[in-house]
């Protein structure tokens, strides 16, 4: 490898974070001016802090991921920079939680580079993560019946002491590296002809049989965990990844006949996905209720119109610091965010999540082998449909799934999950960008 | 692999569109329609951010301020206070987030908001608000006299019956009293608490229709008076009744009068007299132009002019029996019973001020008009008002001549309650059978001085036993009073 292809890629990333410690010096001195009508050096020791954060990822790669991709870790650090801005407008104390879970992520990124010296041995445990992964899923719905932990519904969280979190957020991962490892062991199987039913070729049924268990396990999940966001979200990625190993569309138009079929009969029988049909169709008939959260997303996000009210002067909080839209710091930040940058800022964030989506996918492409390819494309189509999943339920383009915005939303093991996620993505993007050269 | 991402990569990537379009959809096309939405709360906010401009009576007396407020995430909001409370209510209205707005809160709401101004201004506004300003608005004087106000609402409370004032400057139409009782507090209204729906909403003063009964008589008079045919001293014999469509119009209490004139017959209000000179008008037939032509004239039917919100004024005339469906001037009418104010036909007292000030501006009707002057925060004057004649509704001989029966209506008739010593006024009582209960909608309406009028005024009580003269006359001797002790 040649020493000046290492230095510019590296450089490129770290121009690019300097850009977007502008953007944090920028966000914080708007909000701060919004709030106390004062140009405040503390907005440039934030931006400092957070480019220290960010500067020691950077030098985790350069020392051990020279070739990582410049973009995947500047776009990662604009969403978080974008997302704690935000939730410093709304609620300081909560800013300072999340500069705390990222040091956290960025902990755990680092770590993660450092104790993996090749992610591929990761293969090797496809089973004992996969396994890990159904565990903690279980064991958080088990823990949810006996503690009673139920959030907006939905069984999602683990109560240790003072601390919550969400090992789904984890075992999101573990299974994407899981159907990497079974996907790529399998494909040839599952693109096999070797049986025709109804004049349509499948393999044997005994090669199906592990993959109507992860379909029927997703919609399990739906009605153990009453999350219609998670669940919808390992169905997506799981028929993706299906696609991508088998090369065959029987699979997405079997798996979506079954989906269509499985969301017409939880509309029908689960009440939780009754609600949030029904309150997509029609969020005016109960606007001081059931619709309350939908509509007031919808007015801020309006309010925002084509440039916004600016960054810490939309009215997001009622006098009493109350949010004016429930759930503002998680889920529905976008809502925030719209309203405060308008369609101008949410283009952009948009298009950042099209670039890490873009360059996750061609990482995918670069990979020389099918279980790296199948995990970059994995971990990216994650990223990506659970930014539509959510987005498109707060601007009614979809029903309301309660999951977080990935890297904006407040949240602990939502932002430390997806760092590992960025430290598995540029661990393959090195190696791929350097099998590439050669 | 590779085609497969490719078709991954495009899925995802329209996905991403087909949100950013949603979004584009709320924040460019469906704004307005939701921003108009009264639960959206980011409205309510962002006209609390206005800093609306004051309201003040004739004498500078403030009827709306801001009581300014500093939010949590250090946004300034005003709410609105009316230190009046209930005393102008209904014509001041409210200005409110969450009911919206009525009066001239909302009539001169342009004004208030700092919208109505020039282009130098609206940029000046514009950079102010963007320096983190807030946007202020312009002060709007109106020329309702807080004395006479409160003589008048408390006059009317003192009765226990519902009832409306209203009185105006002859010669210049300006509103100088608009009350109407009962009332509410305003106050209420900007924290969302004013009852939905309730009779102490309605501005009896401006919207209530009652029957005029014999106070609609000095424009019977005076059109006998135009017609050529007829003279204050024209003779008459009373019989104690008229008879039109084969029933007879009697007289109030059975009174029998004999040979008397037109001066005495407004005096001691005759109405055999008047029904036949209603009848007469109109060669006795039900369409009568000469009738409600100068109806017309005096502003009946029409809403009037006034700087008001349309939807709290009402039109004067003559209306479907039983309903308060306004009919055209060329329906047909009972020309007798309508010149005795019975008969389906209907006026505010906004409207019969307006006949009163007819009267006492030589037979010209001037617009009503409830804003003498707008000025900036900087005291840059934005509007002042100007004296506009409606229509002639009279000739000046005419209402002199009619001028000098009403005095002595107040002088030696029924209005003799109305005196004030040291003031000639001139006036005309009025009782309307409501058709229930025997209770009766008691008139005055006056005008004074009578050689140099200050004041027109109308007075209805409503639902009362007592007559037009002791019920509403006293009430606008006191208002009048109070009007010529505040410009003297």
């Amino acid at each position: 490898m040649s020493a000046a292809g290492l230095r510019s890629s590296r450089n490129r990333e770290l121009g690019l974070l300097l850009l977007v410690a502008c953007v944090v010096a920028v966000g914080f001195t708007s909000v701060l001016v919004a709030r106390s009508g004062v140009v405040s050096t503390l907005s440039l020791t934030y931006a400092a802090a957070f480019l220290g954060l960010l500067g020691v990822a950077h030098v985790a790669l350069r020392i051990a991921l020279p070739d990582a991709d410049p973009v995947l870790l500047p776009a990662a650090g604009l969403l978080v920079a974008v997302g704690i801005v935000e939730i410093y407008r709304l609620d300081p104390t909560r800013a300072r939680d999340q500069a705390i879970w990222l040091a956290v992520g960025v902990f755990c990124f680092v770590a993660l580079l450092t104790v993996l010296s090749d992610y591929r041995s990761l293969e090797r445990y496809r089973y004992l993560i996969g396994i890990a992964s159904l565990a903690a899923l279980a064991l958080t719905i088990v823990s949810s019946y006996v503690t009673g932990t139920v959030v907006n519904g939905a069984r999602v969280w683990i109560r240790v002491g003072g601390l919550s979190f969400q090992p789904g957020e984890f075992a999101k991962l573990g299974l994407v590296l899981f159907m990497a490892a079974f996907l790529r062991e399998k494909r040839e199987l599952l693109a096999s002809r070797e049986r025709r039913v109804l004049g349509i070729a499948l393999p044997r049924l005994r090669h199906l049989l592990p993959l109507a268990l992860m379909g029927g396990g997703a919609l399990a999940l739906l009605v153990l965990m009453n999350d219609f966001g998670t669940s919808l979200l390992f169905f997506g990625v799981f028929l993706a990844m299906l696609y991508l190993a088998t090369s065959r569309l029987i699979y997405v138009v079997g798996g979506l006949a079954v989906f269509v079929l499985g969301a017409y009969v939880s509309y029908r029988l689960v009440p939780h996905v009754t609600d949030r049909v029904d309150i997509w169709l029609h969020p005016w008939r109960d606007v001081y209720g059931a619709g309350y959260q939908s509509v007031q997303a919808l007015y801020a996000i309006a309010d925002g119109g084509a440039f916004g009210t600016g960054l810490g002067r939309g009215y997001l909080l009622t006098n009493g610091g109350q949010p004016v839209v429930p759930a503002i710091q998680t889920d529905y930040i976008y809502a925030a965010i719209a309203n405060e940058t308008g369609l101008a800022g949410i283009a952009a964030l948009l298009l950042v999540y099209l670039l890490v989506v873009q360059r996750g996918l061609k990482t995918a492409s670069l990979a020389g082998d099918g279980f790296s390819k199948l995990l970059a494309a994995g971990l990216t189509i994650a990223l990506g449909l659970q930014v539509f999943l959510i987005v498109g339920g707060i601007v009614r383009a979809a029903p309301l799934t309660g999951i977080t915005l990935p890297f904006v939303s407040y949240g602990g093991s939502s932002l430390v999950a997806n760092w590992v996620a960025l430290a598995l993505l540029c661990a393959i993007s090195d190696r791929a960008r350097r099998e590439a050269r050669a | 692999m590779n085609r497969a991402i490719g078709h991954v990569y495009a899925v995802l990537a329209f996905g991403l569109v087909v949100v950013l379009g949603f979004t584009a959809y709320w924040q460019l096309w469906a704004e307005s329609s939701l921003a108009a939405r009264r639960d959206n709360a980011h409205q309510i906010v962002q006209q609390l951010s206005i800093k609306r401009g004051l309201i003040l009576a004739a004498d500078g007396t403030k009827l709306a301020i801001n009581r300014g407020e500093t939010t949590a995430d250090g946004r300034h909001v005003y709410e609105r206070r009316y230190p009046t409370r209930k005393m102008f209510a209904h014509i001041i209205g409210y200005s409110s987030a969450t009911d919206g707005r009525a009066g001239v809160e909302r009539s001169a709401n342009d004004y208030l908001v700092g919208a109505h101004t020039d282009l130098g201004g609206a940029l000046q506004s514009e950079l102010h608000s963007l320096a983190g300003g807030s946007v202020t608005g312009d002060d709007v004087q109106v020329s309702l006299l807080p004395a006479a106000q409160r003589t008048a609402m408390s006059a009317l409370a003192a009765t226990g019956k519902p009832g409306a004032v209203f009185a105006l400057e002859p010669r210049t139409g300006r509103v100088l009293v608009s009350a109407s009782w009962p009332s509410f507090d305003p106050n209420k209204a900007v924290q969302g608490s004013l009852p939905k729906a309730g009779s102490a909403l309605v501005n009896r003063a401006t919207q209530g229709l009652y029957p005029p009964g014999s106070s609609i008589k000095p424009v019977i008079a005076a059109l006998a008076l135009e017609s050529g045919k007829y003279q204050p001293t024209s003779t008459f014999n009373d019989p104690g009744y008229f008879e039109e469509y084969g029933r007879r119009i009697y007289n109030d209490s059975g009174e029998r009068f004999g040979r008397t004139n037109l001066t005495d017959a407004l005096t001691h209000s005759i109405n055999s007299v008047f029904a036949g000179l209603g009848s007469a008008l109109c060669n006795a037939r039900a369409r009568c132009p000469a009738l409600t032509g100068a109806l017309q004239k005096l502003g009946f039917y029409s809403i009037p002019p006034l700087d008001y919100p349309t939807e709290q004024l009402a039109a004067s005339g003559t209306v479907r029996s039983g309903t308060s469906h306004l009919l055209s001037p060329n329906a047909p009418i009972d020309p007798a019973r309508t010149a005795i104010g019975q008969a389906n036909l209907v006026a505010t007292p906004m409207q019969m001020a307006m006949v009163a000030g007819a009267f006492a501006n030589g037979g010209v009707v001037m617009r009503p008009t409830l804003v003498d002057r707008v000025r900036s925060p900087s005291g840059t004057l934005r509007y002042e008002r100007h004296n506009e004649p409606l229509s002639r509704a009279f000739s000046a001989s005419t209402a002199s001549a009619v001028t000098e029966m009403m005095k002595h209506v107040v002088d030696e008739g029924t209005g003799r309650e109305a005196q004030i010593p040291g003031v000639q006024i001139a006036g005309k009582t009025g009782t309307a059978q409501t058709g229930v209960n025997g209770d009766l909608d008691a008139w005055f309406i006056a005008f004074a001085p009578a050689e140099d009028p200050q004041v027109a005024i109308a007075v209805v009580v409503e639902r009362t036993k007592q007559y037009g003269g002791q019920a509403a006359a006293p009430i606008a001797r006191d208002v009048m009073k109070a009007v010529l002790d505040a410009s003297s």
